[in-house]
């Protein structure tokens, strides 16, 4: 029965991401919907991110509790992005050592 | 040199596929240590090697398979394990819109192949792509699935491991390796805010989300896109508007 179960599992994580790649054409989608498309993506990323980075787990270093290496990480990618928004790796590097580097200074 | 040739568009098939392996590198990093986390609970959840291995096979999508695993272990109605995955995966309803105009010339295979390894990291990364270059002739498909190959492959290993080597890994929630799927997110949410609304709507789905965080079955995660997808439209149906009545 459990494999039943994640067989359906599969095919409605299916079903919803193929479902406007043929099934549902795209002349379907309405123009409200088709207004908010290009904001998906920072929607969507931002509502990861945000809860992710905020809640992280704390250090038991130091330095102030609200100060973890998730938050710094983040706050220098962001800030890195802010100047060069298109470098993905300057970001993405940049992002990775601030987490490293505090993890290890707190 | 022949015709098709001069309308063939740069970059291509090779170089796509190359930089598809090379942007993946930072969300395979991410993938593995959550994937070690969904092997190592699903064992100690009691499911067995192949209950936990086809959840990665053929749900492909980790919150989903972290709720998952707790459902099915503790016992709960196929139903409500079934309903709850589409809730957790509605989001992805979202991405196939977003990207349709972009695939829509290709097979039914090629469709299915990249709609099945959509998850939130290959589609970020797919947005990306289409975004710098929407042009139809083009191989920007092959970067996505070497993309969404490279992480599936990483997928099933690390659940593999996870799930073989599940009670010694306790410790590696600790590590912060999940880290890197944080910092992909973040170089390429800042590619995208490309206007002050784009920066307002992801500041109020943040927001929202932070809010919302604890709703059960991750829930908070849908229903913030949701309200921000629907004020980005309104929001933008009147710059639309205003901009219309500019013109006349």
């Amino acid at each position: 029965m459990t494999l039943v179960t994640i067989a359906l599992m599969g095919a409605v994580t299916f079903a919803v991401r193929i479902a406007f790649f043929g099934p549902l054409q795209p002349s379907s989608i309405s123009p409200r919907i088709e207004q908010a498309l290009p904001y998906v993506m920072p929607a969507v990323l931002m509502a990861i991110i945000v809860p992710s980075v905020l809640l992280a787990p704390k250090t038991d270093g130091g330095g102030p509790s609200w100060l973890t290496p998730y938050l710094v990480g983040a706050l220098v990618g962001f800030a890195v992005g802010a100047v060069r928004r298109d470098s993905f790796f300057l970001v993405f590097a940049s992002s990775v050592a601030a987490f490293a580097l505090t993890g290890l200074a707190l | 040199m022949t015709a098709a040739a001069c309308a063939a568009p740069a970059p291509s098939r090779i170089l796509e596929i190359r930089r598809g392996s090379v942007t993946s590198i930072g969300i395979v990093v991410g993938a593995v240590p959550f994937g070690l986390l969904v092997g190592a609970v699903s064992e100690q959840s009691g499911l067995s090697l192949l209950e936990t291995m086809l959840l990665s096979a053929l749900v492909n999508a980790g919150s989903a398979q972290m709720v998952g695993i707790g459902m099915l272990a503790s016992g709960a109605a196929w139903p409500l394990v079934v309903l709850t995955t589409l809730v957790i995966n509605a989001r992805h309803v979202f991405y196939s819109a977003s990207l349709s105009p972009y695939v829509k010339h290709l097979s039914p295979a090629w469709r299915s192949a990249l709609a099945f390894g959509m998850t939130d990291a290959v589609y970020a990364l797919a947005a990306k792509r289409y975004r710098e270059d929407a042009d139809p002739r083009g191989y920007q498909h092959w970067n996505v699935m070497t993309a969404s190959v490279a992480v599936y492959v990483a997928w099933l290993a690390s659940t593999l491991i996870g799930w073989i080597y599940g009670k010694d890994l306790s410790s590696i929630d600790g590590l912060g390796l999940d880290f890197a799927i944080y910092a992909t997110y973040i170089g390429l949410v800042v590619s995208c805010f490309t206007s002050a609304r784009a920066v307002a709507i992801g500041l109020l789905a943040g927001a929202l989300s932070l809010a919302m965080h604890q709703l059960p079955y991750q829930s908070g995660l849908f229903v913030a896109t949701m309200v921000a997808a629907v004020v980005a439209s309104v929001w933008e149906g009147k710059v639309r508007g205003r901009d219309l009545d500019r013109a006349a």
